[in-house]
């Protein structure tokens, strides 16, 4: 975690000097990085149980 | 990496459609967003540096070495407080942001509040040498980043460059121009529809008429003749003229007509306490009014001058010196003794000559001498005595 914050501390300073369009690919970027992110964490057990029912059907 | 992704693949195929293409949306987005990062990295990283380094330019105090009329500032130190010679300067003036400088003159400032100013007195225009100073960029750089500059060029990119055409107006007395007042412009404009208004204080302490004196269009030099202003004060101007007339005559000092006429005008100006003797010169207060460039408004500069109500005696032209000569070194102490200084000057039959002859001393010493000019095997013209205190400071 503490390495995360390092690299964000030493790239944020610098952001501002790139273009604005490569600015908002990075926004977008991470946002949707998030999203997905928090939708793999609330759809882990869903998928988890899909993968076992998955993994049984296949064995029987 | 790899393990986590070989834990997290097997269980991508729990998860729906919609979900597995935002995965996929995000893998994409953030691979492009390193891509892009890195692609990028030098140039913002010389942006970050280039923020770190400022500069600020202002204008700067001119040293008398660098001005481009340095012989004369260092020959003729500024000794006069007239306006007129007070050294031309730039001040920034900062607004919005953006920095202007503008000329900062004495004369200048005087002029462009509308006077009053007071005028010029000489026999010719004067070359405005004070104003003759270039402006200086004081440029000033930090350098806050981690590594060494070496700046190798400095770029003026100049946006636009335009003439300044607004005219620069100094009422100038001229001494051989009696009841004239000459209306210089040191602008690189004309000055259109210039009128002078004049008004000459009258003996009987009455209210001054102002009178005013169409001059037209000056893009250099203009003249306004002011004899009505003069006239409207109570002195008799053809009784003036006609005593100007009789002091230009070549050889007219000892002819009758002469003294009549400088009796008569003495006659003309004792009521204003004037003598062409002692001094001619009345007060004038007034007014120019004019246009600047293409503007149609009126521009009004306020002026006092003193200008001769006629002509005085004793005025001559203004003549050089046609040499100067080796400098002659005296004794500190000594009686009776000589220098003598090779000559090679010619005066022609009935023309006047001057030149110099610099003294100096070893050490600062009293000296009376007389000056005696050889110009025949036997002649020569000699000085009254002069009695010269010669200071010669002693250097540390």
């Amino acid at each position: 975690m503490m390495g995360l914050i390092d690299v964000l501390e030493r790239i944020a300073p610098r952001l501002e000097f790139y273009p604005g369009w490569a600015r908002a690919l990075f926004s977008v970027a991470f946002v949707v990085f998030v999203v997905a992110v928090v939708v793999f964490v609330a759809l882990y057990p869903r998928a988890q149980r899909a993968a076992d029912r998955e993994g049984s059907a296949g064995h029987a | 990496m790899l393990d986590l992704l070989d834990r997290l693949l097997p269980k991508l195929g729990g998860y729906p459609m919609w979900a597995r293409s935002l995965f996929v949306g995000a893998i994409v987005l953030v691979l492009a967003s390193a891509g892009t990062y890195a692609l990028y990295f030098n140039e913002a990283s010389g942006k970050q540096d280039a923020a770190h380094i400022s500069i600020d330019v202002t204008p700067s105090v001119l040293t008398e070495k660098a001005a481009t009329n340095a012989s004369e500032v260092l020959r003729q130190p500024q000794l006069s407080k007239d306006p007129f010679d007070a050294h031309l300067d730039y001040a920034d003036v900062r607004s919005g942001g953006h920095a202007h400088f503008v000329p900062q003159q004495d004369y200048l400032a005087s002029a462009r509040a509308g006077g009053p100013v007071k005028a010029l007195t000489g026999l010719e225009p004067l070359p405005w040498g004070a104003a003759n100073r270039p402006a200086v960029l004081d440029v000033k750089v930090a350098n806050n980043t981690q590594r060494t500059l070496f700046f190798t060029e400095a770029i003026l990119d100049v946006r636009r460059s335009a003439p300044d055409r607004r005219p620069v107006l100094v009422p100038t007395v001229l001494l051989d121009r009696p009841r004239r007042l000459t209306v210089v412009n040191y602008g690189w404009g004309p000055a259109r529809d210039l009128r002078v208004t004049a008004r000459v204080p009258a003996t009987d302490n009455g209210e001054a008429r102002a009178t005013t004196v169409r001059v037209g269009t000056i893009d250099h030099k203009g003249e306004a003749d002011l004899s009505r202003a003069f006239a409207a004060a109570g002195l008799d101007v053809p009784t003036l003229k006609r005593w100007e007339a009789a002091a230009s005559a070549p050889d007219s000092f000892a002819t009758p007509s002469y003294r009549a006429e400088l009796a008569r005008v003495r006659a003309v100006l004792a009521p204003f306490g004037l003598d062409p003797e002692r001094g001619v010169e009345l007060p004038v207060e007034g007014e120019l009014q004019y246009r600047a460039g293409n503007r149609t408004a009126l521009a009004a500069l306020r002026f006092t001058a003193a200008i001769p109500a006629t002509q005085p005696l004793g005025l001559g032209d203004y003549q050089p010196p046609t040499a100067r000569y080796e400098t002659t070194r005296l004794s500190v102490s000594g009686t009776s003794y000589q220098r003598r200084v090779p000559l090679a000057q010619r005066v022609r039959p009935g023309q006047t000559d001057r030149f110099e002859i610099p003294v100096s001393a070893a050490e600062s010493s009293e000296h009376v001498f007389r000056v005696r000019l050889v110009y025949g095997p036997k002649e020569d013209v000699v000085s009254e005595p002069i009695t010269l205190d010669l200071l010669v400071p002693r250097q540390p």
